[in-house]
């Protein structure tokens, strides 16, 4: 899609401003709630940029004139920077973050910023303050999260493409749940300077977008060294589509998890079915199919609800009421004014809070957090004894297809236990992409994952665009005509 | 791994640790959630993890980037936003100074 806009955009079929303001006229009659904030002015500023680029010819990226949407965990200079939460209702800071400026500077304008689950914590974007997101291809149901918003957006025609988050899951299961592309990069491949830290050994900024291709150009824009984040890789600048499009046709070992394939029963049926489908057609496009063992699966999910929730008990210690956000009861004691100020956390993110403070708390740190990081050496060296033999994996991104509002909210473990194929990846740092692949009987939208070697993204994008292009033809209606 | 009872004690005193204040509902159903929670995470007592070494966060970027350098900043000054510009976030700010509730002496 973004291809598409920008040969129009050059050929100036149609301006950045006349582009960016479609957007806004769809954003203003949205039903899913996918935005928490918009600003005109800021979004038709940059379009006129735009436009002015494109008319002197100075066009230095295929992003020039795209208008793109945030997640507001991405910390934008001037505008509002909520996170879903009471506590940064009225948050705005005073830089942008790596991943926005880049885009800035390639020209790309921007829409707003997208609603999430509150700190990025949740899996079907209801914990967020300002109200869940729907999902665009059925009202009644989740979007998914915690990037539900970004996902929705993309699905529903309210942004060209946009930046999620992914901490466990959070950019692949709501691609899935509203069948779009979603990119997870290589732990350390986007810069995180600006990003509002959940859980800093996990969290990586991730492009969604109606196309693989989307997020390869989103991606290309993005991935490169920071000097602000200590763990952002060595990485030079490359242009993803090209690379993406030179693997077309080479024919890889691709390995099948015993551990995800051995219960089919767990998965609902249509993405079993799925599956098999995506497998043939790969098979019969000369791809070798190999079984492999990732024997520390079972346990990914209690590794991850420890180690995530204590790096997370950690990092929002900051919300303390006096450097930013809200502050409550100031004409009390010190500790009474931290209390209060961060009761206004929601109850997914105390409960976070709380467990991580007890597995840091004295007593305690052996038998949970150390535990869950030895357990997590184990889990990564699955990976790596895996991809000796193979050179991508073929797994699905959710055992199911997207739920109802409302219909595991009562029960924190059960919507844990839903990301059982996406956290794995974070745990082990590696990158994976979520691609639509078909639809259940309901019309509700099946993905794949294909998980890489660190660093493939290369790799991983020719797989999702080999299934766009032989498997499933996504129909995405954004109310232009390309 | 121990078998921990996380009742409401202990949800209170990792509410004050956290400096966070519960109301009573919060107590009691924090208090089933995570005890639920935990019992699923002592399934990791199955993995002998005897002389295996943690992984942490620097492990895992080195591991990943077997082949690349990890780049240090090169050492040289570059603007800031200064302290004005910052304290604009801050709920309360004084003198170019946040501004918290009495510490010391007083009648708290």
């Amino acid at each position: 899609m973004i291809s598409q806009l920008h040969e129009k955009l050059k050929a100036k079929k149609i301006s950045s401003l006349e582009l960016t303001k479609h957007y806004l006229t769809r954003i203003s009659k949205d039903k899913t709630n996918s935005y928490i904030t918009t600003n005109e002015s800021w979004s038709l500023e940059m379009a006129k940029k735009a436009d002015e680029k494109i008319a002197s010819g100075k066009i230095n990226s295929p992003l020039c004139g795209i208008p793109i949407g945030l997640k507001d965990v991405l910390c934008t200079e001037g505008i509002k920077t909520t996170c879903g939460s009471k506590i940064l209702e009225n948050y705005i800071p005073p830089y942008n973050a790596t991943s926005v400026e880049r885009l800035k500077n390639d020209g790309a304008v921007f829409l707003g910023k997208l609603n999430m689950d509150e700190f990025a914590m949740g899996g079907s974007n209801e914990n967020s303050a300002f109200g869940p997101v729907l999902n665009p291809v059925n009202l009644e149901y989740v979007p998914g999260g915690s990037s539900g918003g970004s996902a929705a957006a993309v699905r529903g025609g309210l942004a060209c493409a946009t930046l999620g988050t992914d901490t466990g899951g959070s950019v692949r299961l709501p691609a899935a749940y509203t069948g779009i592309v979603g990119l997870k990069p290589t732990y350390g491949a986007i810069s995180r300077f600006g990003l509002v830290a959940f859980a800093s050994s996990l969290d990586q900024i991730g492009p969604m977008g109606v196309t693989t291709q989307d997020c390869a150009h989103l991606f290309s824009s993005l991935a490169f060294h920071d000097p602000n984040d200590s763990t952002s890789a060595s990485l030079a600048k490359k242009d993803y589509v090209s690379l993406m499009k030179g693997l077309e046709g080479k024919k890889l070992r691709i390995g099948l998890p015993k551990e995800y394939f051995q219960d089919m029963q767990a998965l609902q049926k249509e993405v079993a079915t799925t599956l098999e489908k995506v497998k043939s057609e790969l098979q019969k496009q000369g791809h070798t199919l190999v079984e492999i063992e990732l024997p520390h699966t079972p346990y990914s999910v209690a590794v991850y609800y420890i180690v995530a929730v204590s790096e997370a008990s950690s990092n929002l210690a900051r919300f303390d009421g006096v450097r930013f956000g809200a502050r409550k009861a100031s004409d009390q004691t010190l500790t009474q004014m931290y209390k209060q100020t961060r009761a206004l956390f929601g109850n997914e993110v105390k409960r976070r809070i709380l467990l991580g403070t007890f597995a840091l708390s004295a007593g305690y740190y052996d038998a949970y957090y150390k535990k869950a990081c030895q357990v997590r050496r184990l889990i990564k060296d699955d990976f790596e004894k895996a991809f000796e033999k193979v050179d991508v994996i073929l797994s699905p991104v959710s055992p199911t297809t997207a739920f109802k509002l409302g219909e595991k909210a009562a029960d924190p473990l059960k919507m844990y236990l839903n990301d059982i194929f996406t956290i794995p990846v974070n745990l082990a740092g590696l990158p994976a992409i979520s691609v639509p692949a078909g639809v259940d009987q309901k019309g509700l939208p099946i993905g794949v994952q294909f998980i890489g070697k660190p660093f493939s993204e290369d790799t991983i994008l020719s797989m999702a665009n080999f299934i766009e292009t032989n498997v499933f033809k996504n129909e995405v209606d954004h109310g232009l005509s390309l | 791994m121990s078998k921990v009872q996380f009742d409401s004690k202990t949800v209170l005193k990792m509410a004050d640790l956290a400096r966070i204040e519960l109301t009573s509902t919060e107590v009691e159903s924090f208090g089933s959630h995570i005890q639920k929670i935990l019992s699923y995470i002592d399934k990791l007592s199955e993995v002998s993890t005897d002389g295996v070494a943690p992984l942490d966060l620097g492990d895992l970027v080195l591991r990943n980037q077997k082949n690349m350098e990890t780049p240090l900043r090169e050492d040289v000054l570059v603007p800031s936003p200064g302290a004005s510009v910052i304290l604009k976030s801050a709920p309360e700010a004084m003198y170019e100074n946040y501004k918290v509730p009495q510490v010391l002496g007083g009648t708290h």
